[in-house]
């Protein structure tokens, strides 16, 4: 505390307590939380999405006249492209990544500190 | 409520331990620390602004912002102050948003509410008067009066020099005992 204060307007301060109605308040605080969750649930889903989005035009590339040339340099590149080609589909890498960011979005968004 | 049966539990948990469940992201501690913390935010906030409904809206965003970013708080001990600069940063936030300088004279509240622009008392009386203070005046005399911080404190949190804070609180108490001279004139009868 500052001993500098003048006395009576610190009175007057110490005196002044409006009265806040504590319940609707609350309420409202509970019900911008769920929003500003929602709202940071859904930018990790769209970011998800924008990533696997690139990750598919990456694996389209990928498995294109280029990917044949550099997997076709070696058999078990060959290989490999071909087990991979069942799964890392760039639908299936679209749907996997959103779904991981949408399952981690609590880390993500920890890390990120959104 | 994410789990309604943990809150009459944490209505007794002490303070540093409540704070420490919702860094760790506990949703539950965090609605209960705004429950312990509201009516300090808010009351702040309407000394800042003079008006209950901006002051609430301002609040909101205060505890927002810090459920956003209580993960990045140093220390629980720090809690206190950086809440404090998270209630000044939305405040000077909303003074930009309004295109209002800090040095600018104040003149009257944001808004005046119509309910209680006939009902004369302390409170209206001590709002209006804080309104008449430029914003960077008005901050310093509410931090020293109404939050009891030092001069010293008051300077590191708005991130200016000290003398500056005491200019400022000296100024701004003159003014608000000019104003508010009917208030200390009735203290000091009452006083003798």
């Amino acid at each position: 505390m500052n001993e500098q204060l003048d006395p009576e307007l610190s009175r007057l301060f110490s005196s002044y307590a409006p009265e806040f109605e504590s319940s609707d308040f609350l309420a409202k605080m509970q019900r911008a939380l769920d929003r500003a969750e929602r709202r940071a649930c859904w930018r990790i889903a769209i970011g998800s999405t924008v990533i696997a989005i690139v990750a598919g035009v990456a694996a389209v590339f990928a498995s294109g006249p280029l990917g044949k040339l550099v997997a076709l340099t070696d058999h078990t590149s060959l290989l490999l492209e071909s087990q991979l080609a069942l799964w890392l589909t760039p639908l299936n890498l679209t749907l996997l990544t959103a779904l991981v960011g949408l399952c981690l979005h609590r880390r993500i968004r920890a890390m990120l500190a959104l | 409520v994410q789990n309604p049966s943990r809150r009459p539990r944490l209505e007794h948990v002490a303070e540093p331990l409540v704070i420490k469940l919702a860094v760790d992201g506990d949703r539950v501690a965090f609605e209960e620390l705004v429950r312990r913390r509201q009516q300090g935010v808010r009351r702040f906030q309407r000394q800042l602004c003079g008006d209950s409904t901006l002051a609430d809206d301002l609040a909101q965003q205060v505890f927002l912002r810090a459920w956003r970013s209580l993960r990045n708080l140093q220390s629980i001990e720090a809690f206190n102050g950086w809440m404090k600069r998270l209630m000044i940063s939305v405040w000077f936030d909303e003074l930009r948003r309004r295109r209002i300088s800090l040095d600018q004279p104040g003149h009257t509240p944001l808004t005046v509410e119509p309910s209680i622009r006939e009902t004369p008392s302390l409170e209206r009386d001590l709002e209006n008067a804080l309104a008449r203070l430029e914003p960077r005046v008005r901050i310093c005399v509410l931090l020293a009066y109404s939050e009891g911080n030092s001069h010293s404190e008051i300077a590191e949190l708005l991130q200016i020099p000290l003398g500056t804070v005491k200019s400022h609180v000296t100024r701004g108490s003159e003014r608000l005992r000019a104003l508010l001279v009917d208030y200390a004139d009735a203290d000091r009868r009452q006083a003798t």
